[in-house]
């Protein structure tokens, strides 16, 4: 059986019914006719894995779910694109990276053992972290993309010091690892399956070597990998990973988490990331705690929850016109609730979102205030 | 004798069109044999992806040769090549990369910019501090 046959297999694509569910919801489909997952499925079934692997629809998908969400026949569609893409990238097909590569080559960079790096400058002294603690915080990738999009004026530092500040209010010290890497998140999902274990195997043996006995996480990609990916790649390792939301809502009944309330009415809406919704079921932790701030209300865009609409490009790959395309309908859709914010709880919706807003192009009807929900979180404490 | 007195560093050189003419013409300096030199049309086409994967590739160190900012012949190029250096420090400084494994380093057709004793003051620095710890020796 060929790679490809074995893939089909193994993802349960044969179950397409051709129905065309997923090209009505699909955020590529609407934006670039030519595309459609199930033009895909037909392709991998009906040609050979050269033809196939060669063909470009292949980094296309955004691997944002939305399609299993209308599947009749719960086709996987996102795990098979990761699928075949490994075998592509075995073939010695690789996607198309934006920013030259810059962000992939950092990470197989960190593939290396003899790596020390200098990442923890940011912690500033009204910090509170400890060197071992049951908790630990992983950062992700924060202060590189910090230092990265600078040009964007990305604060994404100030969400990962909201995140220490919004645990110390919890009484949790957390323990912060010197050497994490990145968790791998983008590799996997471009098909580098080789360097993805790298980096899990010695990001687990940093936080095996921490004696942490749970893992806190407020990266949505960070978040899925850790939980999902790494247990699924190498294995249970034993300690448990939950999201920073989930965590503050069970101390937002308890007087531990309180917040200012705005002077004046303020109205929000919020994107839910991929990774955070579709992929870990967090819709309504998020919004929990954006309610707990007085004066704020909620104003959900049509498409949100489980019908959220993706920020447009994923693991740093195929970023074009088509994602220029969803971010600024997207933005669109954000700005005609009227609310005065679009609150993110990924770094990546939230560069994605203004890098759109910053393209000359760009409508000001697809401008509106971005802000990361933990930091509005972090700013609003009492 | 001590072993790092026998390490010879990789060093990879990206340097554009213009200054290879003015090193030529100046003959300040022949690069050794454990020197890549990669000619680009002008220092503003690096961008920090150049040179993160030189290193992920194994280069003990990168050098830089352009020409000063105000006798670009693209204008900006000079400018852009800093700006791209300054993110790349950034970023080589949360990677934990010695700031001096990377040199940008000025020649002029017209001036005495010290090419030469800057140059070799890299490879010496590049060889004091050993196999870059991304080089897998």
């Amino acid at each position: 059986m060929n790679i490809l046959t074995e893939t089909i297999k193994k993802t349960n694509v044969y179950f397409c019914l051709d129905c065309g569910k997923c090209t009505s919801i699909c955020p590529v489909a609407l934006r670039n006719p030519e595309y459609s997952p199930r033009k895909v499925i037909n392709a991998a079934v009906h040609s050979t894995p050269e033809e196939f692997f060669k063909s470009e629809l292949l980094w296309e998908c955004l691997t944002c779910k939305t399609c299993k969400e209308r599947c009749p026949s719960d086709v996987y569609f996102s795990g098979f694109i990761r699928d075949v893409r490994s075998a592509a990238m075995e073939k010695e097909k690789k996607p198309e990276c934006s920013h030259s590569g810059t962000l992939q080559t950092l990470m197989r960079i960190m593939t290396k053992p003899a790596l020390s790096q200098n990442r923890l400058g940011w912690v500033t002294p009204n910090l509170k972290t400890s060197k071992e603690n049951d908790y630990l915080y992983f950062v992700g990738c924060s202060p590189y993309l910090d230092a990265y999009f600078e040009y964007l004026d990305i604060d994404t530092i100030h969400s990962s010091r909201s995140a220490i500040k919004l645990l110390n209010r919890i009484g949790i010290e957390p323990t912060l690892l010197e050497n994490e890497r990145c968790c791998g998140h983008d590799l996997l999902w471009t098909g580098d399956v080789e360097n993805f274990k790298k980096l899990a195997e010695l990001n687990i043996e940093e936080i095996k070597k921490s004696g942490c006995k749970k893992i806190v996480v407020s990266c949505p990609e960070c978040y899925n990998t850790l939980k999902v990916d790494y247990p699924k790649y190498l294995g249970d390792f034993g300690i448990e990973v939950i999201h920073i939301t989930k965590l503050l809502v069970e101390n937002l009944e308890n007087d531990k988490l309180k917040f200012r309330n705005f002077k004046q009415k303020i109205e929000v809406t919020f994107q839910d990331p991929c990774r955070l919704g579709r992929y870990s079921g967090i819709y309504e932790e998020p919004r929990k705690l954006l309610e707990a701030i007085g004066k704020l209300e909620i104003i959900e865009m049509p498409r949100s929850r489980k019908g959220s609409i993706c920020c447009g490009t994923s693991a740093w790959a195929n970023c074009n016109m088509v994602s220029k395309q969803i971010q600024t309908d997207r933005l669109k859709e954000a700005k005609s609730t009227d609310a005065d914010l679009l609150v993110t709880a990924c770094s990546k919706c939230q560069i994605h979102f203004k890098c759109a807003m910053n393209d000359e192009n760009t409508p000001e009807s697809a401008k509106i205030k971005n802000v990361d929900l933990i930091s509005l979180l972090a700013d609003r404490l009492k | 004798m001590k072993k790092e007195s026998k390490f010879e560093p990789k060093i990879v050189t990206f340097i554009c069109t213009r200054s290879s003419h003015a090193m030529q013409k100046r003959r300040e300096l022949k690069f050794p044999d454990n020197v890549k030199v990669i000619r680009i049309i002008c220092l503003g086409r690096i961008n920090p992806s150049f040179i993160f994967k030189t290193f992920e590739r194994g280069a003990d160190g990168v050098l830089l040769i352009g020409c000063p900012i105000d006798e670009c012949q693209y204008s900006f190029g000079s400018k852009l090549a800093e700006e791209h250096l300054f993110t790349t420090k950034k970023i080589g400084n949360l990677l934990g990369i010695d700031k001096a494994r990377l040199k940008l380093v000025n020649i002029s057709l017209t001036k005495d910019l010290k090419f030469k004793s800057k140059v070799n003051k890299f490879f010496r620095d590049v060889k004091k501090l050993g196999p870059s710890p991304l080089s897998n020796r």
